[in-house]
């Protein structure tokens, strides 16, 4: 199932941010996480994706690098700034007021599900 | 082979000629380029080669271009290089034509390091039907020195040639981010290629960041395709250009510089606002030009039909007419200034006068004029037609220079003309006043009495010119001097009259009357100045119409006024343009430009009749309140008027009110109605005396003497609201009163 685009906006942002935290990634890289890890509840189309980024950087939250890849080609690479981590666990903090939020309604009856490579 | 040379030279010289080339032309076709052209220092396979490139040309374009190629194979073999060289760089002829086609030259063919193996990749880059030929040969050259250079890196043509493909989205790519280097890396399929290209073509962005953005999707297509993805899946996981195209492009204005965002902001703020003033200013515009007024009365003709109203027999003015064409065709007087000066000092001035006797035959001379005069008098109505084609030769004779149509319809207020009151005071009253002088000098009381009672009845005819308030003014003023005239007369010369002509004399000054003017009758010309300007939408209102900026340029020009002059000579250029029609300047266009919005800004019709109506009322009893001073600084009407000149807005809203009233402050020609009623009042107090001392002796020691034998009252003083005071001095009646010692306005 994938989430509806008003939640996708609001939950996109932050799993990006979520996905660098780890280390710098570029597009693809991005968008093959996004859908392996949220089993393609995030899954986002990679039209959309590359926006996304650029309003990341737009706000100061990631900071592109243009790097040669193993195979001689040159990639984009985006890791997280100060502002972003800063702004990751901002947001972390929310979501997760949310989910309970969301469990005292009933809405959500298992613990929140976890992203993998970031923090439960 | 060497003997065939010079011959055939020979005979393709033959052949160039256009006789022959027209006999071949009948026979077998036009020559090629090449035929016609000197090719006997190339090999046959270079020429074959070199029309093949040149084939797809025609006219002089190809003879040019063959010439160049002939000229370039020429100089490279010169330098040492054989023929297969020379045929291998001109190997691929429909890609090497198109870019000739391209770049308009020929002279790179031969010296570009591109080998010709790499020309249709070259071309399938460059060629782009999309863009202008200058951007294209610009491109051309870029690409060609990208190929350079990655063959000096090691490149080979065949590995160029496969790394560049046949892709035509890759050209259009390498024209969107202006560059040929970056791109090249990714290999991507044309169907591949064709997305980024689309979603690169519809980001509107600069260069830097369509490259940018190009090199990233290109990546991102190429890691995709890498990790075993087909170009379809690619394409479909990828999504709609379009909404990547305008995600992206907003995300990119977002990363662009705070200057560049107030810039923006501001040019489209501008951009707004000026659209928003062009709607107005058109709909303005519209409404302004397609504004005309509503004329419904001609003041002018009102008169007119009142004056053919009268019957002919009662009609004064005819036998003015008449004499006065009289006086002008029996002018003897010659172009001397000298000598007419003299007459005419001596008719004004009399026998006081040097010229006095050539005054006095001029007098005789004219008699029948005189006589004539004295019968126009006589009759009780003036009747006198503007628009009458019998003045034609009166107009002429008197030099008015105008023909039968005095007046037109399109005049207003102040611009319409009063020829018959000028010539009434001028020439009939002139001759009638210069004629008692004789009357006297001959002794000839009854002649004197004639010409009072004449010199009276003009002054009344005066008054009948026009509904104008001049001449309510200007005939008491005539009437005041006459009888001030004949009282002078009754005191320095007692015994003049008899009892009976004394009588007479004092019943007829009784009988005239000093008339406050008439203030109403100017509400009709105002009126008038209203529906000239503005047009009328039948329930009295209306807006300010384009036809009356002119009528108000030419108030204030008449009015000669320096206090309206900023805001009325804006427009006066617009007036004159719009009646001239001449060719537009800055300046014509810009008043042109602002009159629509201004006079949007005007009072509506019925406001400013209201408020011309009220400032006339302001005006006219500022005019008949009697007063001593000679400039008037306060008053109701200079405050009001004042109020709405300080004020911008009211000054702009009221402007057409403030052009046709005037600033006035002075109070000398209103003045004179007080005191042409103390002229009169004090002539008939002066012969009421004469009278009383014929009946009893001696002057009466004071005015209240004369009632109720004399005189019915005391007359007062205007302007002292009292009895005239009246005195003897010198053993003579005199009255005083600062009305008698104001000087006569001209």
């Amino acid at each position: 199932m994938r989430a509806e685009r008003e939640l996708m906006r609001g939950a996109g942002p932050v799993a990006v941010l979520k996905l660098l935290e780890t280390g710098a990634k570029y597009g693809y890289e991005l968008v093959e996480a996004l859908s392996e890890q949220t089993n393609g509840v995030l899954d986002m189309g990679q039209s959309t994706l590359y926006p996304l980024l650029y309003n990341l950087q737009s706000q100061g939250l990631i900071r592109p690098t243009w790097k040669e890849s193993e195979n001689g080609r040159k990639r984009k690479y985006y890791s997280l700034t100060a502002k972003g981590k800063k702004r990751l666990a901002s947001d972390t903090a929310q979501w997760r007021a949310v989910a309970t939020a969301m469990q005292s309604l009933g809405i959500l009856t298992d613990t929140p599900p976890k992203l993998r490579g970031g923090e439960a | 082979m060497n003997g065939w040379l010079p011959f055939s030279n020979r005979w393709r010289t033959v052949l160039q000629t256009p006789v022959a080339e027209l006999l071949r032309g009948r026979i077998t076709g036009p020559l090629s380029a090449v035929e016609r052209l000197d090719t006997s220092a190339l090999p046959e396979s270079v020429v074959a080669a070199i029309d093949a490139v040149v084939t797809n040309f025609s006219g002089y374009r190809q003879t040019k271009i063959t010439r160049q190629l002939i000229n370039s194979c020429k100089i490279f073999l010169q330098e040492g290089r054989d023929e297969a060289q020379l045929v291998a760089k001109l190997s691929e002829p429909e890609s090497i034509s198109s870019l000739i086609h391209l770049t308009r030259k020929a002279d790179w063919v031969l010296t570009s390091p591109v080998p010709a193996q790499l020309w249709p990749t070259v071309a399938t880059l460059v060629m782009n039907r999309q863009v202008r030929t200058r951007a294209a040969r610009k491109m051309f050259y870029r690409v060609s020195r990208s190929i350079q250079w990655q063959l000096e890196a090691g490149e080979t043509p065949e590995s160029l040639a496969t790394k560049y493909g046949e892709t035509i989205s890759l050209g259009g790519l390498l024209y969107e981010t202006h560059s040929p280097e970056l791109l090249l890396d990714y290999r991507l399929p044309e169907s591949v290629a064709a997305v980024v290209l689309d979603v690169i073509h519809r980001t509107r962005l600069r260069p830097a960041e369509k490259l940018d953005t190009a090199r990233e999707l290109c990546a991102h297509f190429a890691d995709g395709l890498e990790k075993g993805n087909s170009p379809d899946d690619m394409i479909k996981s990828f999504g709609s250009p379009a909404t990547s195209a305008r995600l992206i492009r907003r995300a990119c204005l977002r990363n662009r510089s705070f200057a560049w965002h107030a810039w923006r902001r501001t040019w489209q703020t501008t951009a707004v606002l000026s659209a928003i003033v062009f709607v107005l200013w058109t709909v303005l515009a519209v409404r302004f030009l397609s504004a005309t007024p509503t004329v419904t009365f001609d003041i002018i003709q009102e008169v007119d039909d009142q004056s053919r109203a009268i019957p002919m027999q009662e009609r004064a003015w005819p036998l003015y007419r008449k004499g006065l064409i009289i006086l002008k065709n029996n002018q003897e007087i010659p172009n001397s200034p000298i000598k007419s000066h003299g007459i005419s000092e001596g008719l004004h001035k009399g026998p006081e006068s040097k010229y006095w006797p050539e005054a006095k035959a001029y007098l005789v001379k004219h008699a029948d004029v005189i006589n004539l005069f004295i019968e126009a008098s006589s009759r009780p109505k003036l009747g006198f037609i503007n628009r009458d084609p019998e003045n034609s030769e009166w107009l002429k004779s008197q030099g008015h220079g105008k023909d039968y149509i005095l007046n037109p319809p399109d005049l207003v207020g102040i611009e319409i003309l009063l020829p018959q009151v000028e010539d009434l005071s001028g020439h009939v009253g002139s001759l009638l006043m210069a004629a008692r002088y004789l009357a006297v000098e001959e002794g000839d009381s009854e002649r004197y009495l004639q010409l009072v009672i004449a010199r009276l009845s003009v002054a009344a005819h005066y008054r009948q010119s026009g509904p104008y308030t001049i001449c309510q003014i200007g005939a008491n003023g005539i009437t005041g001097i006459i009888v001030q005239d004949a009282a002078s007369l009754v005191i320095e010369q007692p015994d003049f009259f008899n009892d009976e002509q004394l009588a007479t004399l004092f019943q007829k000054i009784s009988a005239t009357q000093i008339k406050a003017p008439n203030f109403r009758q100017n509400e009709r010309i105002l009126k008038d100045y209203v529906q000239k300007i503005y047009t009328d939408d039948g329930t009295g209102n209306g807006r300010f119409a384009a036809d009356g900026f002119p009528i108000l340029q030419r108030m204030n020009h008449l009015m000669n006024r320096d206090d309206k002059h900023l805001l009325l000579e804006v427009f006066s250029e617009f007036s004159e343009n719009r009646n001239a029609k001449s060719a537009d300047t800055p300046a014509n266009t810009a008043t042109q430009l602002l009159a629509a919005p201004v006079a949007a800004m005007f009072a509506e019709r019925k406001e400013l009749q209201a408020k011309l109506l009220f400032l006339s009322e302001l005006l006219w009893k500022q005019r008949t309140q009697v007063t001593r001073a000679e400039v008037i600084t306060n008053s109701e009407y200079l405050t009001e008027y004042r109020r709405l000149l300080d004020s911008p807005s009211l000054r702009l809203k009221y402007l057409p009110a403030l052009v046709i009233m005037p600033y006035e402050q002075s109070a000398t020609y209103w003045f004179q109605t007080p005191k042409h009623q103390a002229q009169r009042d004090a002539a008939l107090v002066v012969i009421a005396a004469e009278r009383f001392r014929r009946k009893y002796g001696a002057f009466p020691k004071t005015a209240e003497e004369l009632v109720p034998s004399l005189l019915s009252e005391v007359p007062l003083d205007p302007f002292t609201d009292k009895p005239l005071k009246y005195l003897i001095s010198e053993g003579r009646p005199m009255i005083d009163s600062f009305g008698l010692k104001i000087p006569e306005e001209k």
